[in-house]
């Protein structure tokens, strides 16, 4: 089900009034979260509720066990074997075409042809983004970070609940679990809150994100180009993909805070920064902190020597590509990112004592080097990326750049201005600190917008696929 | 133990939807109030590149124009000549206008839009041209679909409305995205054609700028099947011609002609073969001339990517048109016009 469709509407409606009847019973609501959370990624494929509901039983019981009074060894086979197996099912939904494919073309470039038949394997919506959940679960409670969970509903709820299932944020343990065994307050500034952010998400999805793609699609298709109309196609596509999955996760908090839930920040004015680690802190936050905590830190941070520091962030940044998708163009981006953040690294370690970089420098820098990932991110094909970079050097403007650009303005003013008054008053949430009435005005305009251009054929989510 | 809890009264919910609410509603009998009162502007040209060419032939045929020659056909006419380059290479420059269509519409359609045109602008038209490709002249046909989204567009034309300017919901969306949303933002093209033009608001522009004519900008593709051109008459044609020659007014002068194939898929023979059945359908259409040197085939060279003639193609038979056409005079079609 998606937050930008008739279904989720009625179904959301539904559910808020069953919730306002539970409300005395915190057994109930889990139990009502957990139907709901059920019933929200069934509406998809319920044969994959079979998948999330096992994941969640083996993690559940795993971290019982590792929680228990276990040897230090035994804990570490049961984590591994936890681990172990969280991947396994990720890589066989995930990996598995990509990696028969990489067989193929080997086989092929060696003169002989496979003999087994690929298996077509769908992948399950939001898989990444709960098994990464209970990972960190797992790994928290291996580290004595939090204690294992003993309430199945609750856990079951916590893997499963609906606003942040299928594209994050990527919850810790230690975080939303203890929201799903304690009473919660639902209060007029929750809901004031919550009701921006829905209605802001759904705009920034709805209104921009969906009107940008079209734009995108236009330079990022096997034709040739020009060079402006490569930078012109990636800047529309930076907006895009920032509206779409910003706009998912303010959906989800604002839907959860309605809720009574606090979910984690997932992004932090990304486009605001001044350096490529700052970028990181504000971007997708829930997975750069979890590649943080989880990859990049065990593997040894940046606490092993220089040499060591720089394979660690390879390694990481490169993971964290493929963690998006598996396609070449994803791995080339996390490479890029890796480059940049050694750069970064080595700037800071070397330079940036004797000579500071002024902000606006920085963002520049950054910004184009963003800018760039997004189009490895954004193409379809090794031949296409060599097409469009090797497009940047012809400088002839594209006969459509005028009425382009026109609408990359409309579309991205909104974005932009927020962000600025974000940033000028320091606060995300500005538009709260409006009056009843110019805020009713603002809100309300948004609601118009989101009628005119509500379909009854929701466009998906970016992030549904990864 | 308690699951959760409201601290909120009714009063806080009120103040937390209502004034949204009311905004919205408020804007939204705003807009239906602008529609009631015909203030709602009209909404841009937008959709498909078929689409968007319908709304501007549709327009351009009721436009005021100086045009004493119409080009009406298929898109091979549409893209194959050039209104332009034609004024300005026929003696006395009169004014040129392409009005072709595409291949899925019928005879009495191309000859209903230059009806409309000439009845608008009362004893302005002295020649008509009429093109189509080999294959609609060997194979005929239409497609329904496409001559009911026509006529809708058409007879929203001719009421002077816009064919999407009637029905909304009761929220008024259509009015919203159409007449008021779609000025700040122009719509990207998404079928062919989009490559081209990006936007509807380009190829609508484009079609302005050169009376009417279409351009393939893209590179000739040799197909993996190789066809002959088929140079036969489809006898389903006969009526469609007779009907539209009832809709030529008197006085317009019709010329009749083919738009040429790819070199690569000709045979020995070609134009003979062409001349005949312009020879059958001109008596048919009871044609005023037949152009019949006009070039049967040309280089494939000369044919952009989707079967339509590149821009240097269209030069080319824009300019053998003229040439065609010059020995009517300075006016053309006032001059004594030579018999087929």
């Amino acid at each position: 089900m998606l937050f930008n469709s008739t279904d989720f509407l009625v179904f959301f409606a539904l559910f808020y009034a069953a919730y306002a009847v539970v409300r005395r019973h915190l057994a109930a609501r889990n139990g009502l979260l957990l139907l709901a959370s059920y019933v929200f990624y069934g509406w998809w494929d319920y044969r994959f509720t079979a998948l999330l509901l096992t994941t969640s039983l083996m993690d559940f019981t795993f971290a019982r066990a590792i929680d228990g009074p276990a040897s230090a060894g035994r804990r570490r086979a049961l984590v591994a074997a936890s681990v172990t197996l969280n991947l396994t099912v990720l890589g066989l939904f995930k990996y598995l075409n990509f990696f028969q494919e990489g067989v193929a073309a080997v086989l092929a470039a060696c003169g002989r042809e496979p003999h087994w038949r690929p298996w077509a394997i769908i992948l399950p919506v939001g898989v990444s983004f709960y098994t990464f959940q209970s990972i960190s679960y797992v790994v928290d409670v291996y580290r004595r970070q939090m204690p294992a969970c003993r309430n199945l509903p609750a856990f079951l709820a916590y893997v499963a609940f609906f606003p942040q299932l299928v594209a994050g944020p990527i919850e810790r343990g230690r975080h939303l679990l203890p929201q799903f065994t304690r009473p919660l307050v639902i209060t007029r500034a929750g809901l004031e809150s919550g009701l921006w952010l829905i209605l802001w998400g759904l705009f920034k999805k709805v209104a921009v994100a969906d009107h940008l793609a079209p734009l995108v699609d236009l330079v990022f298709r096997p034709a040739t180009t020009t060079g402006p109309a490569v930078i012109l196609g990636t800047v529309a596509f930076a907006l895009q993909i920032y509206g779409d999955f910003s706009g998912y996760t303010d959906v989800a908090r604002g839907v959860a805070q309605c809720l009574g839930f606090e979910l984690l920040l997932n992004f932090n004015l990304p486009y605001c920064a001044t350096s490529l680690r700052d970028f990181w802190n504000r971007w997708h936050i829930s997975l750069s902190t979890w590649i943080r905590d989880y990859l990049y830190f065990p593997l040894g941070g940046s606490r092993r020597g220089t040499g060591r520091t720089y394979l660690n962030l390879a390694v990481t940044m490169v993971l964290c590509g493929l963690w998006h998708g598996a396609a070449f163009n994803f791995v080339l981006w996390g490479a890029w990112h890796a480059v940049g953040l050694m750069a970064n690294h080595y700037w800071r370690e070397r330079w940036a004592a004797r000579w500071r970089v002024p902000a606006g420098m920085g963002w520049l820098l950054t910004t184009g080097f963003v800018l760039y990932g997004w189009l490895l991110f954004r193409a379809q094909s090794l031949e296409q990326i060599i097409a469009l970079t090797g497009a940047l050097a012809n400088w002839t403007p594209p006969t459509w750049w005028r009425p382009f650009t026109g609408n990359l303005l409309v579309l991205g003013l909104p974005l932009v201005a927020m962000q600025c008054w974000q940033w000028r008053t320091g606060r995300l949430d500005a538009p709260l600190t409006l009056g009843r009435w110019p805020r009713a005005l603002l809100q309300g305009a948004l609601l118009v917008v989101l009628i005119a251009y509500w379909t009854a054929e929701a466009s998906p989510f970016i992030y549904f696929q990864f | 133990m308690r699951s959760h809890e409201y601290q909120l009264r009714t009063r806080d919910w009120a103040a937390v939807f209502a004034p949204t609410l009311l905004v919205a509603l408020l804007i939204l009998v705003a807009v239906r109030a602008l529609h009631t009162t015909h203030h709602l502007p009209a909404p841009p040209p937008a959709l498909d590149p078929e689409t968007t060419l319908f709304h501007h032939q549709a327009r351009a045929a009721r436009q005021r124009d100086p045009a004493t020659i119409v080009l009406v056909g298929d898109s091979t006419a549409l893209m194959g000549v050039d209104a332009r380059q034609l004024s300005d290479e026929l003696p006395g420059q009169p004014s040129a206008l392409n009005l072709s269509l595409i291949v899925g519409l019928d005879l009495p359609t191309y000859g209903g839009i230059l009806h409309t045109f000439a009845t608008t602008h009362p004893g302005q038209v002295h020649c008509a041209v009429l093109l189509v490709g080999p294959q609609k002249a060997a194979l005929g046909g239409h497609s329904t679909d496409e001559i009911e989204a026509w006529r809708e567009i058409d007879a929203a034309a001719a009421a002077g409305r816009d064919a999407r300017a009637g029905g909304a919901d009761w929220l008024g969306r259509a009015w919203l995205r159409d007449n008021l949303l779609a000025h700040l933002l122009n719509t990207p093209l998404r079928l062919n054609g989009a490559e081209n033009f990006g936007f509807a608001s380009e190829l609508d522009r484009h079609l302005t700028e050169h009376r009417g004519s279409l351009v393939d900008f893209g590179t000739f593709a040799l197909p993996r099947q190789r066809q002959r051109l088929p140079f036969t008459l489809a006898p389903g044609l006969e009526p469609e011609s007779r009907e539209f020659r009832a809709l030529v007014p008197p006085g317009v002068r019709l010329c009749v002609g083919l738009t040429p194939g790819a070199r690569s898929a000709g045979a020995p023979g070609d134009r003979e073969r062409r001349d005949a059945v312009l020879r059958a359908w001109g008596e048919w259409l009871r044609a005023e001339r037949l152009l019949t040197n006009l070039p049967a085939t040309v280089p494939d060279a000369e044919f952009g990517a989707s079967g339509h003639l590149n821009s240097r193609g269209r030069a080319h038979l824009t300019h053998e048109l003229a040439r065609e056409l010059a020995p009517f005079g300075p006016s053309v079609g006032a001059a004594s016009p030579p018999t087929p």
